[in-house]
C-alpha cells in the first residue's frame, strides 16, 4: 500500500499509472484536487479532514477521473464548522467509456456547530459507461441529540460531549489511515 | 427545493434510464436558508444506463445555511443486474420480458406513487420502449 499526504507533498494532480492500493490523505486543503487512474487494477481511497472555525472560507473541488477498466476509487470527506465557517465543496467521479467494471464512491459528511456556518455540497457524477457501480451521498446536518444526552447523563458537560463526539466522527477517517501516519 | 420556514420536510426521488445512447442529466438545488430550523430533506438520484452508449449525469447542489437541520442526498449507477436477469430466464421468462421486468422493478417506488391509470400506461410505454431494444 502506497500513503500519499497531500499536506506534505503539495501536490494537486495525482496520476495513477501502476496497479496497486493506494491511500491519499488531506487535510484543509484548498484549490482542486485530481486524481487521474490511468491503469487497470487501482484501488484507490481518499480520504479528506476539514475543520473551520472563525471566519473560515475552504473550497476544494474534487476529480476522480477513471479512464481504464477494473480500478475502484473511494473518496470519504469529512468536515467540522464552527462560528462562521464557510465550506464549499464540489467533487466529481468521471468514468470514460472505456472504464467498465469500475467502482468509484464518494461521500461527504458534515457537521455544523453552529448556525452561522454554510456548506456548499455538490457532489457530481458523469458516467459514460454501463458495466459500472458508483455511488455517492452527502449528509450535512448537527450532532445526533440522542448521543449527545446520553454522554450528558453520564455526567459529562455539554462542551466535553460535544468534543467526544465530534472526535469520534473525526476519528473515522484516522482509523483508516496506515498505523504509523494516524498521529 | 428551497427550505425557507422551519419545521419542514421534503423529499426528492429521481430515477433514470438510459438506453439507445441517450443521455439522461438530473441537476438539483436543495437549499436551506438561516432560521428554517428542523428541515428534513431527503434526495435520491438513481440511474440505470442499459447499453454501452449510453450516458448518465448527477449534479446536485447543496446550499445549507443552518445547523439544525437533517439533510442527505445519495446517488447510485448501475446496469441491470446480470444475475436477476439469469434468474428471470431460468424461470422460462424471455430475455426482453426480464429487462421490461426488472426496469420496472426499478421505478416502482415511482409509480405506485401516481395514480393507477397513469402508472399503468407508463408500465406499457416502458415494456414496448424496452421490446428488443436491449440487446
Amino acid at each position: 500500500m502506497k500513503y500519499i499526504n497531500l499536506n506534505l507533498t503539495k501536490q494537486s494532480k495525482l496520476i495513477f499509472n501502476n496497479p496497486g492500493d493506494y491511500v491519499v490523505y488531506f487535510e484543509n486543503l484548498s484549490g482542486d484536487l485530481i486524481f487521474d487512474i490511468k491503469s487497470s487494477g487501482v484501488s484507490l481511497n481518499i480520504y479528506g479532514l476539514y475543520t473551520g472555525s472563525k471566519n473560515s472560507i475552504h473550497k476544494v473541488n474534487t476529480f476522480q477521473n477513471h479512464f481504464e477498466p477494473d480500478s475502484t476509487s473511494d473518496l470519504l470527506i469529512k468536515g467540522v464548522f464552527y462560528d462562521s465557517a464557510r465550506f464549499y465543496y464540489r467533487g466529481l467521479i468521471r468514468l470514460e467509456k472505456k472504464a467498465q467494471k469500475s467502482h468509484a464512491y464518494q461521500k461527504n459528511q458534515n457537521i455544523l456547530m453552529s448556525k452561522d456556518c454554510y456548506v456548499d455540497s455538490k457532489p457530481y457524477l458523469e458516467i459514460l459507461a454501463n458495466d459500472v457501480f458508483c455511488t455517492h451521498g452527502s449528509t450535512t446536518g448537527k450532532l445526533n441529540q440522542g448521543e449527545l444526552h446520553y454522554t450528558m447523563t453520564r455526567g459529562l458537560s455539554k462542551k466535553e460531549s460535544e468534543e467526544l463526539l465530534v472526535g469520534g466522527f473525526i476519528n473515522e477517517i484516522k482509523e483508516k489511515l496506515p498505523l504509523k501516519y494516524r498521529y | 427545493m428551497i427550505h425557507m420556514a422551519p419545521n419542514t420536510t421534503s423529499r426528492i426521488i429521481s430515477k433514470s434510464i438510459s438506453g439507445g445512447g441517450g443521455r439522461t442529466s438530473y441537476r438539483g438545488l436543495v437549499q436551506v436558508l438561516p432560521g428554517a430550523k428542523n428541515s428534513k430533506v431527503y434526495v435520491s438520484c438513481d440511474a440505470l444506463i442499459l447499453d454501452e452508449e449510453s450516458r448518465s449525469d448527477t449534479y446536485p447542489s447543496m446550499k445549507i445555511n443552518e445547523n439544525e437541520v437533517d439533510i442527505q442526498h445519495e446517488a447510485t449507477v448501475e446496469k441491470l443486474g446480470e444475475e436477476k436477469l439469469f434468474y428471470l430466464q431460468s424461470r422460462r421468462i424471455s430475455k426482453s420480458d426480464a429487462e421490461g421486468l426488472l426496469v420496472n422493478g426499478f421505478i416502482e417506488p415511482v409509480v405506485k406513487e401516481i395514480p393507477l391509470e397513469y402508472s399503468i400506461e407508463l408500465n406499457r410505454l416502458i415494456n414496448l420502449e424496452m421490446a428488443g431494444s436491449v440487446g
